[in-house]
């Protein structure tokens, strides 16, 4: 019975996003891979989005009535594929051999052996993921306190409307706490383990997608490389295990970044990949708090991009709105909901943090913390140590470090510029952030860096490959 | 024979002072050398807690315990630490767990967590020689050791210990040392409460990222050099102008950065297997602890099976539509209140159990004589122990 409930759990938010994925991707050639990757997101971003809506409408929540609302999105974008003859999921696309997981024609027996080596090895950390989370219950400070808190909740009071409940919340997004509850809601009880499913999903998907991509651009080998030095960040494995919002806050963002980028390098050509950017971001503003910030980085490099982008033809103005305003709009749609319940907090919160950075002086009084050229130091050096000699990130920052240098004719032109400064962005980001505001203080006790920097690092990884790799070497 | 007569002296005095200072460390090949095989020098490791039995059986010495946290106390030592750094045990425990090494110096006289250093005990019922560069593990390995104290494992089980012995570093301790420390459990788990870091594994008291960096440079330097190298070498015979190549191009500096790139993947795989290491003993713990259990089994194990049971209790007494409770309980029991929010719910604990006057249920957990257990307004509702009961307010 249980794996069955867990089974509906997993399936409905993939059918949904099966569904809006092929009206975003027409008759696209993609692998069922990527759509299958993709849906997983879609689908889940997509029901908490509805659950919260309801809740928001004072509609109590139960799984009969929210199948219906579900249904009432998946069946007319079925149909509609169906008449238009999009393909839905194109099982015909593993027999590509561009495309598919196998390589055939591989030319030598041992790149064979190397790839089916690192399948394995990709296979064993996604077993890792799933039974860790499975296994055990809720253990973990914030998840126990707040979100799996706020799942049980949802669950037995049906709403999030209730007033210990928006204690909880306050101005936190609450996309973990609905995916959870979504679980529960599925098997009509509360199990804190099979809640969990969600995380090491949204890891597979992550890692499919991930994959895919980088298969449309370099062999076999390669692209199974990079995605097994993705699945292997111990940091990333080790909170695709737990119920914290970092994760899916990666998983959104870098997946949305990463269709932001595809579209870039695409010279702007298929908006497809533009929406699905959207989407992901715009969701991931539905995660976490800092969802809205990276969401407005990424938003900054698009508006930059299409301004220096010397193959696109017309007036700058003119593309600029032709691309950006769509993309605001998306992801103004998909977080609407959640801007509109928060946008008090939103306003005062950023306001406070505008002061915040401004009036350094009075915060070193107020919240007792060292003067802004100690901070300065004490952050670079914290950094330093921990990008560089903490098992966090293995050696990933590493090769970063060693691609700019060393591929620096690649990573300082378009499209993969963009990318870097992404990345460069996020993690200036991350380093204002924690020197100067009174976050501080979590960056001495080591409470805040890595999850914050834990939101990049598949776009750090991506950055690498596309640096270090020859395109269209497909053998 | 007045020469003949100091020299006697000297030899004398020698010996009395050998036999005075030097008695506990007579049958040891170094003064800091125990070798358990007489019982001459049992008396001078020893355990404060009576739950812990200590007697040599046959050229062992034998640690029995019953508590939860054994230890055995050297005697005195004043030694230097910068001379004295390398630990060597050879030992047999009969369980698999993590040994635990504490001192204490003359800046530092208790044994406390300021001062530690761990290493994995290996298969049980086995003997196992460890190496323990105590200098390399740790920063306060320093000054004069004053005494040093050895907990073999948590809980009740039994060690026999052949030999401890503190020595000075060579190069195969400390290779000894460094491999045990790679695979130990420094670096094997996630540090602090919220899921923050995990640490590298160290080798030789470094980071491994330090020597990886090591050898990409070395790898850098010597594919760098590959390259130049032509440049300095004159051709034997003269190159057609057709045939010669740039001096240094752009794709020579990749063909580098390629090489440099492959090798700090390969590490970067290394490094996975040693991590993959950590899975697998997650795996198997969790397996352990969590697989086949039932849902309130598994909370029990991971709330703690007594502090469960209350909560379950609890929850059998208080109305079913949930209220506002508030929670005691003795501070060093740690966060119980989160588990206890968790749980609880649908009644409705207060972050870090804020309690008030008015909280019409308070749950008592491993607490005599709390405030609101005399507290006039409070009556007792429900109890489980002595310790563990249920408060509610009177209704004026």
């Amino acid at each position: 019975m249980n794996i069955l409930s867990t089974g509906t759990a997993v399936l409905i938010p993939w059918l949904l996003g099966l569904a809006i994925i092929s009206i975003i991707l027409k008759k696209q050639p993609t692998s069922a891979i990527e759509r299958s990757g993709l849906a997983f997101g879609v689908g889940i971003g997509l029901i908490t989005l509805i659950m919260f809506m309801l809740n928001l409408f004072q509609i109590s929540l139960n799984f009969p009535f929210l199948l219906f609302c579900i249904s009432l999105i998946m069946l007319p974008c079925l149909g509609f594929a169906k008449f238009a003859g999009y393909p839905v999921l194109p099982i015909q696309s593993l027999k590509n051999p561009r495309l598919a997981l196998t390589h055939p024609t591989a030319p030598r027996q041992i790149f064979r052996r190397l790839e089916y080596g690192l399948l394995f090895l990709i296979c064993v950390k996604v077993f890792y993921v799933f039974f860790e989370s499975l296994v055990k219950p809720v253990m973990d400070c914030d998840a126990l306190w707040r979100h799996s808190l706020i799942a049980k909740a949802i669950f037995l009071d049906k709403t999030f409307q209730a007033p210990f409940t928006l204690t909880l919340i306050k101005d936190n997004p609450p996309f973990v706490s609905f995916a959870q509850a979504w679980v529960f809601f599925c098997s009509q009880s509360w199990n804190e383990c099979l809640g969990k499913i969600i995380f090491p999903c949204l890891f597979l998907s992550l890692l499919m997608v991930f994959y895919a991509n980088l298969r449309k651009s370099f062999s076999l080998l390669s692209a199974l490389t990079y995605t097994f030095l993705l699945s292997a960040l111990p940091f990333l494995a080790l909170h695709a295990t737990t119920a914290y919002a970092d994760f899916p806050q990666t998983y959104f963002y870098s997946i949305g970044t990463l269709y932001l980028f595809i579209f870039i390098k695409d010279n702007f050509r298929l908006p497809s990949n533009l929406i699905i950017s959207a989407l992901f971001l715009g969701m991931g503003i539905f995660v976490k708090r800092h969802g809205f910030y990276l969401a407005g980085i990424d938003t900054l490099v698009l508006a930059a991009a299409c301004l220096f982008q010397p193959k696109l033809k017309g007036a700058k103005l003119i593309q600029l709105k032709s691309i950006l305003l769509p993309f605001i709009a998306i992801l103004v749609v998909i977080s609407f909901p959640w801007l509109y319940f928060n946008h008090v907090n939103l306003i005062a919160g950023t306001q406070n943090i505008a002061q915040t950075l401004v009036a350094q002086p009075n915060l070193t009084i107020q919240e007792n913390l060292p003067p802004l050229p100690a901070r300065f130091s004490d952050a670079l050096n914290i950094f330093f140590q921990k990008m560089f000699f903490f098992g966090n990130w293995h050696l990933a920052w590493a090769l970063f470090v060693l691609c700019t240098i060393f591929f620096f004719k690649k990573i300082f032109r378009p499209p993969l510029v963009y990318l870097w400064c992404l990345v460069m962005l996020n993690l200036l980001y991350v380093f204002i952030a924690l020197t100067f505001l009174p976050a501080f203080r979590f960056l001495l006790d080591g409470t805040l860096m890595n999850r914050v920097m834990l939101y990049q690092m598949p776009l750090v990884i991506l950055c690498c490959a596309f640096a270090s790799l020859q395109e269209k070497e497909q053998t | 024979m007045k020469h003949s007569l100091s020299w006697r002296s000297a030899w004398l005095t020698g010996l009395i002072c050998w036999l005075l200072l030097g008695a506990p460390s007579a049958f040891c090949s170094t003064p800091f050398d125990y070798q358990f095989d007489s019982g001459t020098n049992v008396v001078t490791w020893s355990s404060p807690d009576p739950k812990v039995n200590l007697k040599i059986e046959g050229p062992y010495l034998a640690l029995t315990s019953n508590a939860s946290f054994p230890y055995i106390i050297s005697p005195p030592l004043l030694c230097l630490a910068d001379e004295y750094d390398t630990l060597i045990i050879r030992m047999k425990c009969s369980k698999k767990d993590t040994a635990t090494i504490f001192w204490a110096t003359d800046f530092d006289q208790q044994f406390n967590a300021n001062k530690l250093v761990n290493f994995d005990l290996g298969s049980a019922n086995r003997f196992h020689t460890y190496y323990i560069n105590l200098r390399q593990q740790h920063p306060a390995w320093t000054s004069k050791i004053l005494r040093l104290a050895l907990s073999p494992f948590a809980g009740p089980g039994k060690a026999e210990i052949d030999y401890i012995q503190l020595e000075e570093e060579n190069l195969f301790t400390n290779l000894q040392s460094g491999w045990a420390e790679f695979w130990g459990p420094k670096g094997r788990k996630t540090i602090g409460s919220t899921i923050n870091v995990i640490k590298s594994t160290d080798f030789m008291g470094r980071p491994i990222n330090v020597y990886v960096y090591a050898a990409l440079l070395l790898v850098f330097i010597f594919s760098l050099a590959k390259l130049l190298q032509p440049l300095f070498t004159k051709p034997l015979k003269p190159i057609p102008k057709s045939h010669i190549k740039p001096k240094f191009s752009i794709k020579d500096w990749e063909a580098v950065g390629s090489k440099v790139g492959g090798c700090l993947i390969f590490f970067w795989i290394l490094l996975e297997l040693c991590s993959t290491y950590t899975y697998w003993n997650n795996f198997r713990a969790d397996w352990q602890d969590y697989s086949g259990k039932s849902l309130e089994q598994k909370a029990a194990v991971s709330a703690g099976p007594d502090f469960y049971a209350f909560i379950q209790f609890c929850k059998s007494r208080l109305p079913k539509n949930g209220v506002d409770i508030g929670l005691i309980f003795p501070g060093e029991l740690g966060s119980l209140d989160l588990k206890g929010r968790y749980y609880l719910y649908p009644n409705r604990l207060p972050e870090n159990c804020a309690l008030d006057k008015n909280t019409p249920y308070v749950l008592v957990y491993r607490l005599n004589n709390s405030a609101y257990s005399s507290n006039p307004n409070y009556y007792l509702f429900a109890k489980r122990s002595e310790d563990q009961y249920i408060l509610k307010r009177k209704i004026k």
